[in-house]
């Protein structure tokens, strides 16, 4: 039994605290995904809230088969999803403020490759399916088969998006560049 | 002055206000429950909406009351305030209210329990407002004292100046009479033109001459007259 | 892959730190979550329905003696708002909170205001609906008043004025203020008692 499967089994037999076991294993690894897809902190974490209370509610449900990753991970994109779903229109080139007040309006930020503001807009004006194929892709590094599972979504529709968002990002940093 | 409880059912018009507010602290757990006429945060904007659910639902999960939360809401909304500002306030003040708790411990009221959050928010810092820990038995309520306090702040009276006072009243053993009277007078002190803070010592001070220390006028144990309670 | 792209992937699996405080309050959710369990109906409603200890209203012990429905009448000229500005309209307060000898919560609520043509009560108790709990003016045309049962704690209300210079949002000049709501707007607190001591 892995040690995921070991601690859902404690927490069902009323440890609470096994509970706390997988959240110290995969809250930040979910924040990353989460901040990455939302964009700001705030609705990140309203997303990882949603999803570890409604993982602990739902553990009875979690099936022994399946990977606990990948059943958690399938919640969290799903509430990422509504809370993406849920912002109007306006807001969905979220800017940062910090970012605004760090860079000059009328300045484009010089790439340092250390540069997360830079990053996190450039991902943000992704399509958010495009967006989030490619972050499941290349940052949290699943492959199609387990990206199909948790999305529904086709192989090979994923692999379109993925390549998709892979030209647009390129575009946007040549784009950049060129300024 | 004695309180007692009363178990009883809600009256019709607050069983319609306690149904919108069940309604709201549980729609986050039906995700299918629609929008109803009678569901008045359906007018916030739904990012805004889904960030409140949330946050009553996290004050649930903590057993914090969630009524002042949504009242704190349907307050912003008919004031037509911006939705986010809406969610940053009562997003405050759930912060405060856990504050209060844990200030005050577990044993609150309702009523006591606001009025601590708003005491908090008013600028009261946690560790003054822990001075109303002592003495609180549970038989004299907290709430009387905490609304004067806030509402000297508000009338301008420095944090400072009327935590202490209040506090030194609490202490001595002021019932819900002299505080409320105590108020009165201060209030209309600052209305004929005194400066706030100088009318609340004066009559402080007034107050202090009527009640005799350590004296608990609502606690059936007898006190030392000389014993401090400090 | 590309090397641009390279470069994104790479800054983007750099770790982020989240909010430690986050990782608590969650927690703490999670304990709420599992204490002793009722069935989820009941332990939904339960905290709707949980006796609340009662605070005597800020009538304290006169009215008791005397039966008083009212705490007195204040007549102030002119109100002074705490940044030092004035209204110059007479207004005339009562904040009335009778103790009945059953378990009742009745308060009457009174506004002076000659010139307003609508006068509205709103506070927690009505959701804050202008149109919910409309003021009667009296006979003699400078009242307004209503008679409102209340859950016995605490609330905080306002009166809605409507005149000819448009719709006011104003607090109960005899009752405590309740401190600034986040929204601008000044609000007063009543606590309603039940039971005679």
């Amino acid at each position: 039994m892995s040690d995921d499967a070991a601690d859902v089994q404690r927490v069902l037999s009323g440890d609470v605290d096994a509970y706390a076991k997988l959240v110290e294993r995969y809250y930040d690894r979910c924040a990353r995904f989460a901040i990455r897809m939302l964009g700001n902190r705030d609705d990140a974490e309203d997303a990882l809230q949603a999803t570890f209370l409604r993982a602990y509610r739902a553990l009875g449900r979690y099936q022994e088969r399946d990977r606990f990753s990948a059943w958690l991970y399938r919640i969290l994109v799903n509430q990422c999803r509504s809370i993406a779903a849920r912002r109007t229109h306006r807001e969905r080139v979220f800017v940062r403020e910090e970012a605004l007040l760090l860079n000059a309006p009328d300045r484009t930020p010089a790439w340092t490759g250390e540069d997360e503001e830079f990053v996190q807009r450039v991902l943000n004006e992704l399509d958010p399916l495009l967006r989030e194929a490619f972050l499941l892709k290349y940052v949290e590094e699943l492959s199609y088969e387990e990206m199909s599972a948790l999305t529904g979504a086709g192989v090979s529709a994923l692999k379109m998006r993925v390549k998709r968002a892979c030209d647009r990002l390129r575009e946007r940093w040549e784009y950049i560049r060129d300024d | 002055m004695m309180l007692s409880s009363v178990r009883r059912s809600p009256a019709p018009v607050l069983r319609a206000a306690m149904v919108a507010v069940a309604l709201a602290a549980l729609a986050p757990l039906h995700a299918s429950l629609r929008a109803q006429e009678t569901d008045p945060l359906a007018r916030l904007d739904p990012n805004s909406r889904f960030a409140i659910e949330l946050v009553l639902d996290s004050a649930h999960a903590l057993g914090i009351p969630t009524r002042p939360l949504t009242s704190k809401t349907l307050l912003g909304i008919s004031r037509h305030v911006d939705n986010r500002r809406i969610v940053a306030v009562v997003r405050g003040l759930f912060t405060s209210l856990k504050e209060a708790r844990i200030v005050l411990g577990p044993s609150l009221s309702e009523p006591e329990w606001t009025a601590a959050a708003e005491v908090l928010q008013a600028g009261v810092s946690p560790g003054v407002l822990a001075k109303f820990r002592q003495n609180h038995k549970g038989k004299q309520q907290l709430a009387m004292p905490l609304v004067v306090l806030a509402d000297l702040i508000t009338r301008g009276v420095p944090v400072d100046t009327a935590s202490s006072a209040i506090v030194q009243l609490w202490n001595r053993g002021a019932a819900d009479g002299d505080f409320y009277g105590l108020w009165k007078g201060v209030e209309q002190d600052i209305l004929s033109g005194q400066n706030p803070g100088a009318a609340l010592e004066q009559r402080v001070r007034e107050s202090i001459g009527h009640i005799p220390p350590g004296s608990k006028l609502s606690s059936p144990s007898a006190r030392e007259p000389d014993n401090p309670s400090q | 892959m590309d090397p641009l792209v390279q470069r994104i992937v790479q800054e983007a699996r750099r770790p982020v730190a989240p909010d430690p405080a986050a990782k608590a309050r969650l927690m703490a959710a999670i304990h709420a979550e599992a204490r002793p369990r009722q069935s989820p109906r009941r332990r939904r409603w339960r905290w709707l329905l949980e006796p609340r200890p009662l605070a005597l209203s800020p009538l304290g012990g006169f009215a008791v003696a005397a039966g008083l429905v009212g705490i007195g009448i204040a007549t102030e000229l002119v109100r002074t708002y705490r940044d030092g500005h004035t209204t110059g309209e007479p207004r005339v307060l009562v904040a009335a909170a009778p103790l009945l000898p059953v378990h009742d919560t009745v308060t009457k609520f009174v506004l002076v205001a000659p010139h307003a043509t609508r006068v509205s009560l709103v506070g927690d108790f009505n959701d804050w609906n202008a149109s919910a709990t409309p003021m009667q003016r009296t006979p003699t045309g400078g009242t307004w008043s209503v008679t409102v049962h209340l859950a016995p704690g605490r609330h905080v209300y306002a009166f809605e004025v409507a005149g000819s210079n448009g719709t006011q949002w104003v607090a109960d000049p005899s009752a405590p203020l309740a401190p600034e709501d986040g929204f601008g707007a000044p609000n007063s607190v009543v606590l309603v008692g039940g039971s005679a001591s």
